[in-house]
């Protein structure tokens, strides 16, 4: 008799955010809330919240999901392609994620916005670079922003060559290496946004939605009149909490390197992964709460509350151990677990006709999101 | 000078009770907004009455009223006054009045406060329906336990005796009603199950009420929730105590055929998929074949299992005829007469359609026969096909089919050499 070996059951926590996974905005009602992350022998896994509502997580090689479930045209596109990605990343995640959207697998609203969000970022990589160099001639040339708001486009064009020419033997590059570097940099920074610039930032205006529905969640729960809800929306803020307060940290850390521009070109000569690291911290904190956020936003009345509640509970991300040690105590898993049950979901709730629902509801969070 | 009004005679009345029933869907639509906005509705709620059937299918927004306020939730236990016998776990119609009369009075200035929380509000604006329900639905249990037999029952066509046991189970129903509304909200999106400890507190609290009472609170909550039928049956088979077998059991019981005799009556069942909304009658299918399910695991005579399995039957053609009467008006219609290419509002449009099919389909596929529908979605399949690519492109076109016959179908579409 033949025996099946399977994996021996484990716990999910998470010692490392890369293990933790970047969140993929699928829209399988099966697959919603899935994390794609890096497995053996350059594979990689998508972890699912528990389809029964349960505690725990699906595990299950990303090529072998149709053994699963029957994933929409958009996932299939998006899994295929990130079986294909050298890293996974948030920032990687998101690039495909688009792409797809804007090939029109999501539906036609999420396909506009798709376009328009990637012609704003095209704005924005370029603001990046443009406010990158005028920070670098400001501080080549010792002056101030007004100098540089009154310059004419042919005075500017002169400041900048000098600036670079006088930084590009300090680093020990040429001139064409600093342009060059600019532009990478401005593309890993348009995330957080440059010097003053920070407001609009994606992740700046992920902090701001994430502290807004984490009020709105308590101000609701509070007036609920149910304790056992209540403790679900604590929980949720707590971890919100936790969240922010390590997004902000790490969010000031990395925009603190474009406050000196020639120090982090020769940082960036030195070590570019430091910078890239530093620099995606807050992106890989707040991966997967822009999912909860719009759930939130999607609810409009107490019933639909709390069953964005329900499901919240499921996707919270997990704080990876190394997130406990920043903060220097732990969450109370079990905790989260327990709650999890607090809300019951229906049986089958994402596998019978409701799953149509589901299906534009997760459509039109892709719309939202992008 | 203004010229005066005077009331319509009955006989001008009747005139534009007939011509209503005759009026389109906007037309009633337009005529119930008029008649809720009125402060003092009088005669003009008579207008409403034979529309009633018609109302249940389109299930306009109505203006959230004292009165509203306090049966809405009670809907699925009122019946017309004339299939109403005293006994029977269910609420004349035309004991609405004199009982919500009671309320207003006993409310006196308090009135004020609910009016306020609902002023401007429809039955759409559920948070607010609950925020002044739980205020109303308490007050109005109180009242109503002990207020003596109001002015105008009698004229309503009521007898005095059939008063004392009728309102004190609306009084002892209200009383629970902050408990029971929200599972009734939570279970109406589909994503949360009701809490079954909740249930059981329900049923505990039971044992001390009449028998009519508690198959009207069984009834109320079976209709809402099929699904806690299973639960019922369980709490029944377990309990130590015989009282509460012995209750379980004759309020199911009474409940059932309350359940069955409306399903039966006036189209029941079959009025209220056929002529709803593709939405509405996917959601009604199933709450439908869930309540079906649940009173054939428990029902014993041979009556009541024949009349379900008409009502099976009934239920499955109804779901069938809505289903090909959808399929060729909201997607197959527009897609065979396109003159210019699609759209994205009529692509949002024809994509809707699918979905709503689809989903009356699993649910329709539940109750009977279930090979009809791989034809008539084969034969979707095919239509979209065969659309000229100017007209559809292969991307929207690819959309349809995922959404009618899956991914594969899809992906097969697009990889298809052009």
């Amino acid at each position: 008799m033949s025996e099946l070996r399977l994996p021996p059951i484990q716990p999910y926590s998470p010692t490392t955010f890369l293990e933790r996974g970047v969140a993929v905005p699928l829209t399988t009602p099966l697959l919603f809330g899935s994390r794609a992350r890096p497995a053996l022998r350059g594979n990689v896994e998508l972890v699912l919240p528990n389809p029964a509502g349960g505690r725990g997580v699906y595990v299950l090689a990303a090529e072998s999901v149709r053994e699963f479930c029957r994933p929409t045209v958009h996932d299939r596109q998006l899994i295929l392609r990130i079986i294909a990605l050298p890293a996974i990343t948030p920032v990687a995640i998101r690039r495909l994620a688009l792409e797809v959207a804007a090939e029109g697998m999501a539906g036609e609203e999420a396909m506009d916005a798709a376009l328009a969000r990637m012609a704003a970022s095209k704005n924005e990589l370029l603001v990046a670079n443009y406010t990158l160099l005028m920070a670098l001639i400001a501080q080549a040339d010792g002056s101030g922003a007004d100098t540089i708001l009154e310059a004419s486009t042919q005075d500017l064009k002169h400041r900048a060559q000098k600036a670079v020419a006088r930084i590009a033997p300090r680093i020990g590059k040429p001139a064409a290496w600093v342009a060059n570097s600019l532009e990478a940099l401005a593309e890993i920074l348009h995330h957080i946004g440059v010097n003053a610039r920070v407001s609009g930032a994606r992740v700046r205006r992920l902090i701001g939605s994430l502290s807004e529905v984490r009020t709105e969640i308590a101000v609701w729960s509070r007036g609920a009149g149910d304790d056992e809800l209540a403790s679900c929306a604590e929980m949720v803020c707590d971890v919100a909490d936790v969240t922010m307060s390590l997004a902000t940290t790490t969010f000031d850390a990395a925009h603190a390197l474009t406050a000196d521009p020639a120090g982090l070109l020769r940082t960036w000569a030195t070590d570019p992964d430091m910078v890239t690291r530093l620099v995606g911290r807050p992106e890989w904190l707040l991966d997967g709460w822009d999912q909860i956020c719009l759930l939130w936003r999607e609810a409009t009345n107490s019933t639909a509350r709390r069953a964005a509640l329900a499901e919240i509970t499921q996707l919270l991300p997990v704080l990876p151990r190394e997130a406990n040690d920043w903060i220097g105590s732990s969450l109370d898993s079990e905790k989260l677990a327990r709650l999890r049950r607090v809300i019951p979901l229906n049986e089958n709730w994402r596998t019978g006709a409701i799953a149509f629902e589901l299906l534009a509801r997760n459509e039109r969070l892709r719309a939202l999101g992008v | 000078m203004a010229a005066e009004s005077t009331p319509a005679s009955p006989t001008e009345l009747r005139a534009v009770r007939r011509s209503l029933t005759a009026a389109n869907d906007a037309k009633v639509l337009q005529v119930v907004k008029m008649v809720d906005d009125m402060v003092d509705r009088g005669a003009a709620d008579g207008l409403i009455e034979p529309l009633r059937t018609r109302l249940a299918q389109l299930r306009p927004p109505r203006r959230l009223r004292l009165e509203r306020l306090l049966f809405t939730p009670l809907d699925p236990l009122i019946v017309p006054a004339r299939h109403w016998r005293p006994q029977d776990p269910t609420i004349p119609r035309n004991a609405l009045i004199p009982i919500a009369g009671t309320v207003r009075i006993a409310l006196g200035r308090d009135i004020h406060q609910i009016d306020a929380l609902i002023a401007g509000k429809t039955t759409l604006d559920t948070d607010a329906a609950m925020q002044a329900g739980e205020q109303l639905w308490p007050t109005a249990a109180r009242v109503l336990a002990m207020a003596p037999m109001p002015p105008g029952w009698v004229e309503a066509g009521l007898k005095p005796a059939t008063y004392e046991p009728l309102v004190r189970s609306v009084a002892a129903i209200l009383g629970r009603l902050p408990v029971l509304m929200p599972l009734f909200e939570d279970a109406s999106g589909g994503l949360i199950a009701p809490r079954e400890e909740a249930i059981e507190a329900i049923v505990a609290g039971l044992a001390v009420e009449p028998h009519l009472t508690q198959a009207m609170v069984i009834g109320l909550l079976m209709t809402r929730l099929p699904q806690v039928g299973s639960l019922l049956q369980r709490l029944e088979s377990t309990s130590r105590d015989r009282q509460e077998r012995i209750m379980l059991r004759r309020a199911s019981d009474q409940a059932a055929d309350v359940m069955l005799d409306r399903l039966e009556r006036d189209g029941g069942a079959k009025s209220q998929i056929v002529n709803a909304s593709l939405a509405d009658a996917s959601v009604e299918t199933r709450r439908l074949t869930m309540l079906l399910d649940e009173l054939e695991s428990h029902s014993g005579s041979p009556e009541r299992r024949s009349r379900l399995k008409t009502l099976r039957t009934r239920l499955d053609a109804s779901c069938r005829a809505r289903f090909i009467g959808g399929l060729n008006e909201e997607l197959l219609g527009p897609l065979q007469s396109l003159v210019t290419t699609i759209d994205r509002p009529m692509q949002t449009q024809l994509e809707t359609a699918a979905r709503q099919l689809r989903s009356l389909e699993t649910n329709g596929r539940r109750i009977g026969d279930s090979t009809i529908y791989d034809g008539l979605l084969q034969q979707a399949l095919t239509t979209v096909r065969s659309v000229d690519p100017s007209a559809l492109n292969v991307l929207r076109a690819a959309r349809l089919v995922e959404i009618l016959a899956g991914s594969e179908a899809a992906m097969a579409l697009l990889e298809e050499p052009r």
